[in-house]
């Protein structure tokens, strides 16, 4: 009885079909609808140069792919975090820790690649698991353990770089680092897809594949949609939110790493505030800030739509003012669908 | 306090009268051609199971739904709400299960919440506890008006809002299983309040699913089934046998099946368990002395009043205790274990079912499939990944052999009926293989109907070789489901009973702790006594 | 957070003083005889030129007045249509809205880059497909542009100290020094020529803290110097406004009679150091010119006469005193 009282329509349970209209399909997958109305949007509205519409050319979208990699990459992460009920405030900064990471051990320590990225990842992953860990034994919310960590972060890599960026040249000689390493910048797989959107779409696609077929994943979603339920069916609470924190650092660091391929160095004062556009990119996206509620596909196209609109509004020039604006109606609006999206 | 209309409305003009009240969702016909009555002065109760239609009309009455078909009369003259509001000028008020207290707020302010009384644009503080102490008074209560509701009982709680619909001027009170959450004694305040609200000729519609409450408070008893009326009983007259009939629609052999199973090989057997809690947590009593065994194919019931620690002795045994240090044993099979977390307990083959469906057992929004199957990943895939042709099949398998009634399980469970989504958290712990379940209060909030069913479940799960130990603040229930009850009071145990031998009164005795009648206690036949076990019915 | 975002400002702010540059005066010392300075680009007078301007931030005034001044400069040349990117101090964000100029094919590019380094690459992209680049403030790496206009931060600093030297304290005194962002090159530099231009006088700097460009940092750091300082006789301020936060500390301490203070960077807005001076807050501030109109001239001669263009041009600076400020801010909103 307790049920029904509070819910718009009651279901007879023996003759009941699960609602399942058109709008709600359409619901279901909100943030990729909104990635079509957008990039329709933006073809539209595209400015053209001889008859070719600059957004859909080559060039642009290959732009568009590259700059929102780095983002998408710890939306991955990010997701995984929201989606056990948990927010991870310390991304940008971990971001910035991975590049200066990698430029002092490429350029000042004379590391190989391979060893300097491993490292990076593994601070990472240790900065984000110490941070689940404070979270769930400590039982300090992961808002403000991540605002700590934002913080600390920050000076780590501040200590690390002694306060200014790290520029990494590359070649053989010292103070140089391995030519490998610039694969990360101008280059290109296939000739067409950068390097940084072909590790975004290998993460994303292996997250997605990953939330499908692993009994890890359906405690994320028991955790975040009844933590104390999850508990008492005998989930290892602690240990799937340590570990998905942890994975979020990682992945916050190889973006780090990403980034500093992408500018040629290494600067502590980079990515500030990026972890309200990966936040922002995961709510688009559909996933629920309460947890339980989500999907990686919805986080690409959340971040794939932000992508886009960006592009858009400085491909048409819009004051950099009014596009802020506009970017804060986007959420709102995306947030908007979801809270009155049918729960099916 | 002047109404619209007085308690001398004719007698012929009912209070309320809904006739031919149909309300369609879809392709569920929430309610057909209803007609029914509340006169002033009197409880109507309602009963049905879940989707009957009792909550889709009584939205339709407080103006929550408003597109029927029918007709509304309020003391004769047509009515038809444009929404909440606009009922509840007319007078009608509806007691919701959650109640919407603020909780940090008093007595008083919640009353006159976003109506506050003013003086001088201040709030007058004095006029309003004044106030609510006259409301108070006339429903006889006596509540501190400037106490925060938070440090309100559930029960008083539920007066609060009482008093705050009758500030309204409500005539008529919709109360939605308003006992679900009181203690005994806080049920007897509420009838009093009840039976002093019908003296002022108030009309209240009562819903419920406990029959003893019906034929203690309620007047008139109207029984719905499939959006219809099914029957109409007195309450003085009626049989549980008559009432269960005109809900499922057939006639119900038996509420309860018969214990009838034989005790095999001891499975749980616990000691002069005490835990020092580490923190003293107002409200929980942690087990202080309590012993227990549980055999193969028992059930054992666990009786006491509120706060007599029965969710905490079962809370300990599954490892999700309060933390702290313990004393006494408990023995596995010959295994001793200290089970430190849920995790641990149900791989050593104790499952738990919490008292709390929607807070403690299910995501709500999560489909049946994933709720049934997140305790025993293990089993339908390997190396950490899920097969989902396997998954499926054992969510399957799970929801046919327990019965639940789900249009598809990728359904979400949150639109299941209470019952069904009992059953979803049973078939989760079942999935796991457990030596012994747990149960905490598992037909609360779940129909008749249901509650059948989920018993002869327990009942042929025992004669598999399972035990239970089964929790309950119901008596008939434990009676007659259980091989054997043990009372606790104030975290201890205190009495054994047979309940082939002992009846209601007797567990009450020993809970309210009383001195049982000496042939009713016994020393359970074949079970050893524990060496410095309480003695049965011993008073500390 | 708050205190970090705080703590970044007041770095990335360092980018709006950290100008490379060299040579002492305002002569051009680059060599601009580069055959690149010239482009294809230059298409004469009869063409319309879309100019693309990618700002490292808005949040600081000076930047601000930057776009103004281009804006302003532009809208005299009918040839001219200026669209503006923000990066909103992120590296990242204005290697996109660089990407984004180039896509669209502008036909020249105006870039005040955030940082050097990371701009490099994309700064070059675009000067070797053709574009034009006009980079302002502060340099990107290599020489992969057209020219670099900005300000020599160390003779700013030295035309302070010799402005102290000779007419603020000609009989010598006790100096305190509010210095930007400790590790950041402009303020650096404008402690080292400072330096150099009390070096041989008798001034004295007595005490030498660092505020970190901020207003509020700097009156709360002069609050604790009064405190330890009975004599005081000029504060030396990296920019106006911890110069101005100096004085409200000074005003409160009741201590402002008798004290010198002088800023660096004089923008002629009404929050800024020139209106300062007009009101007699400061006893003086130098210019740190925007580069603004200065980059609309190059354009001009770039993309309509086709001419070449230095390779470096370093901007003088204006010293502002009661005697000029009325005049230099009504001479520096004129077109406006």
């Amino acid at each position: 009885m307790t049920d029904t009282a509070t819910r718009p329509a009651e279901h007879d349970p023996v003759t009941a079909r699960p609602r399942r209209s058109p709008l709600a399909q359409l619901a279901r997958f909100q943030s990729v609808l909104g990635l079509v109305v957008v990039f329709a949007g933006a073809i539209a509205y595209s400015p053209t140069r001889d008859g070719e519409i600059i957004f859909l050319s080559g060039e642009n979208l290959t732009n568009i792919i590259r700059t929102m990699s780095e983002i998408g990459i710890i939306a991955v992460g990010m997701t995984l975090v929201i989606l056990v009920g948990g927010i991870d405030l310390s991304v940008g900064s971990v971001l910035s820790l991975g590049a200066v990471g990698s430029a002092v051990l490429l350029v000042d320590d004379h590391m190989s690649v391979l060893p300097a990225v491993l490292l990076v990842l593994l601070i990472g992953l240790v900065f984000g698991a110490l941070q689940g860990a404070a979270s769930t034994v400590l039982g300090i919310q992961a808002f403000i353990v991540t605002l700590a960590g934002l913080q600390i972060a920050r000076g780590l890599a501040r200590i690390w770089s002694g306060g200014q960026a790290v520029p990494i040249a590359y070649g053989t000689g010292p103070g140089e680092a391995p030519v490998a390493f610039s694969l990360l910048g101008e280059r290109t797989f296939n000739g067409i897809v950068p390097i940084p959107a072909l590790i975004f779409i290998v993460i994303a696609g292996t997250a997605m594949l990953f939330l499908r077929v692993s009994a890890f994943s359906r405690h994320v979603y028991a955790i975040g949609g009844n933590e104390k339920a999850a508990r008492l069916s005998g989930v290892p609470v602690t240990r799937v939110k340590i570990t998905v924190f942890a994975v979020c650092g990682l992945l916050a660091a190889l973006a780090g790493i990403v980034h500093a391929g992408q500018l040629n160095q290494g600067s502590p004062n980079d990515a500030i505030g990026y972890e309200l556009d990966v936040i922002a990119a995961v709510v688009i996206g559909g996933t629920a800030l309460s947890g339980g509620r989500g999907t990686v596909l919805g986080t690409v196209a959340g971040a794939l739509l932000l992508g886009v609109l960006n592009n858009i509004l400085a491909l048409n020039s819009v004051d950099p003012n009014v596009q802020l604006v506009i970017k804060g109606l986007v959420i709102v609006a995306a947030a908007a669908v979801a809270r009155f999206a049918p729960r099916t | 306090m002047p109404h619209e209309w007085g308690t001398a409305a004719s007698a012929a003009a009912p209070l309320v009268a809904l006739s031919g009240i149909t309300k369609r969702y879809g392709g569920v016909q929430a309610c057909q051609d209803i007609d029914i009555t509340v006169a002033a002065g009197e409880v109507h109760a309602l009963l049905g199971e879940n989707g009957a239609g009792k909550s889709t009309l009584m939205r339709i009455l407080s103006g929550d739904v408003t597109d029927y078909a029918g007709r509304i009369e309020i003391n004769g003259a047509p009515r038809r709400f444009s929404g909440p509001a606009d009922a509840q000028a007319a007078g009608i008020a509806m007691i919701p299960q959650e109640l919407d207290l603020v909780p940090a707020l008093s007595v008083a302010e919640n009353v006159f919440l976003g109506r506050e009384l003013r003086r001088a644009r201040c709030l007058d503080r004095g006029a309003m506890a004044a106030q609510t102490r006259e409301l108070l008074t006339r429903i006889g209560v006596r509540l501190e008006p400037g106490r925060p509701v938070e440090q309100l009982r559930t029960g008083e709680q539920q007066l609060v809002v009482i008093a705050k619909a009758l500030s309204l001027n409500a005539r008529v009170l919709i109360m939605d299983e308003p006992t679900s959450a009181l203690s005994s004694s806080e049920v007897d305040l509420l009838f009093e309040v009840t039976r002093e609200l019908r003296r002022d000729g108030v009309g209240v519609v009562y819903i419920s699913h406990r029959m003893d409450e019906i034929s203690r408070i309620a007047d008139r008893a109207t029984v719905l089934r499939n959006g219809r009326v099914a029957a109409t009983f007195d309450p003085r007259t009626m049989t549980t046998a008559q009432v269960v009939e005109a809900m499922v629609g057939r006639p119900v052999q038996q509420v309860f099946s018969a214990p009838g199973s034989t005790a095999g090989e001891e499975l749980l057997r616990v000691t002069d368990l005490t835990v020092h809690p580490r923190h003293d947590r107002p409200g929980r009593r942690d087990p202080d002395g309590i012993s227990v065994t549980v055999r193969a194919g028992e059930i054992v019931g666990l009786a006491g009043l509120l706060g007599s620690g029965r969710t905490e002795l079962l809370e300990t045994l599954y490892g999700v205790g309060s933390p702290g240090t313990s004393s006494g044993r408990i023995m596995l099979g010959d295994r001793e274990i200290a089970p430190r977390s849920a995790r641990q307990a149900l791989r050593r083959g104790l499952a738990f079912v919490p008292e709390d469906r929607r807070v403690a057992g299910l995501v709500l929004f999560h489909s049946v499939l994933a709720n049934i199957v997140v305790a025993s990943l293990a089993a339908v895939g390997r190396f950490g990944l899920v097969s989902g042709r396997r998954e499926r099949r054992a969510a399957q398998d799970t929801a046919s052999q327990l019965g639940i009634k789900a249009a598809a399980i990728t359904q979400s469970v949150g639109n299941l009926s209470g019952g069904n989504q009992q059953k979803v958290v049973l078939g989760r712990m079942l999935r796991t293989r457990p030596r012994v379940l747990l149960l905490d209060e598992p037909t609360r909030g779940v129909d008749i109907g249901a509650k059948a069913e989920i018993y002869q479940l327990l009942g042929a799960l025992a004669r598999e070789g399972l035990g239970v130990l089964l929790a309950s603040s119901e008596l008939p229930e434990l009676i007659g489901v259980c091989d054997r009850v043990v009372v606790l009071r104030h975290g201890r145990s205190v009495a054994e009973f047979d309940t082939a031998t002992a009846g209601e009164a007797d567990l009450l005795a020993a809970a309210m702790g009383e001195q049982p009648a000496n042939d009713a206690a016994c020393a359970p036949g074949g079970v050893p006594q524990p060496a410095g076990a309480p003695q049965p019915g011993g008073m500390p | 957070m708050r205190c970090s975002t705080r703590i970044v400002a007041a770095i990335l702010a360092t980018g709006a003083f950290a100008a490379g540059g060299c040579g002492t005066t305002s002569e051009n010392s680059g060599g601009g005889g580069s055959g690149q300075s010239t482009t294809s680009a230059c298409k004469g007078a009869d063409h319309h030129y879309l100019i693309g301007m990618s700002q490292a931030n808005l949040a600081e005034p000076y930047r601000v007045r930057m776009d103004d001044d281009i804006r302003t400069a532009a809208a005299t040349v009918p040839q001219f249509n200026v669209e503006f990117a923000d990066a909103a101090q992120d590296n990242s964000k204005q290697v996109a809205d660089v990407e984004n100029f180039i896509t669209k094919r502008v036909d020249l590019l105006v870039i005040s880059p955030n940082e050097a380094t990371p701009l490099t690459a994309v700064v070059a992209k675009a000067y070797r497909q053709g574009i034009p680049v006009v980079v302002l403030d502060r340099k990107v790496d290599g020489s992969a542009y057209n020219t670099f206009i900005g300000a020599n931060n160390v003779d700013i600093g030295r035309q302070a100290g010799q402005y102290v030297a000779k007419t603020l304290l000609p009989q010598g005194g006790k100096v305190v020094e509010l210095r930007g962002l400790p590790g950041s090159t402009p303020a650096q530099e404008r402690g080292d020529g400072f330096r150099q231009g009390i070096a041989g006088s008798r001034v004295q700097i007595i005490d030498s803290q660092a505020a970190d460009w901020l207003r509020d940092k700097g009156r709360e750091k002069f609050d604790a110097i009064l405190k330890s300082q009975p004599a005081i006789d000029l504060v030396y301020s990296q920019n106006d406004p911890m110069a101005e936060g100096a004085y409200l500390a000074a005003q409160e301490a009741g201590r402002v009679q008798g004290m010198k203070f002088i800023g660096i960077d004089g923008l002629p807005v009404p929050s800024g150091g020139i209106k300062a001076v007009e009101q007699g807050r400061l006893s003086a501030t130098f210019v740190y010119p925007t580069g603004g109109p200065q980059a609309i001239e190059a354009a001009k001669k770039l993309l309509i006469s086709c001419q070449s263009v230095p390779k470096n041009q370093t901007l003088p600076t204006e010293l502002i005193t009661p005697q000029n400020a009325t005049e230099v801010y009504a001479r520096e909103n004129a077109h406006r």
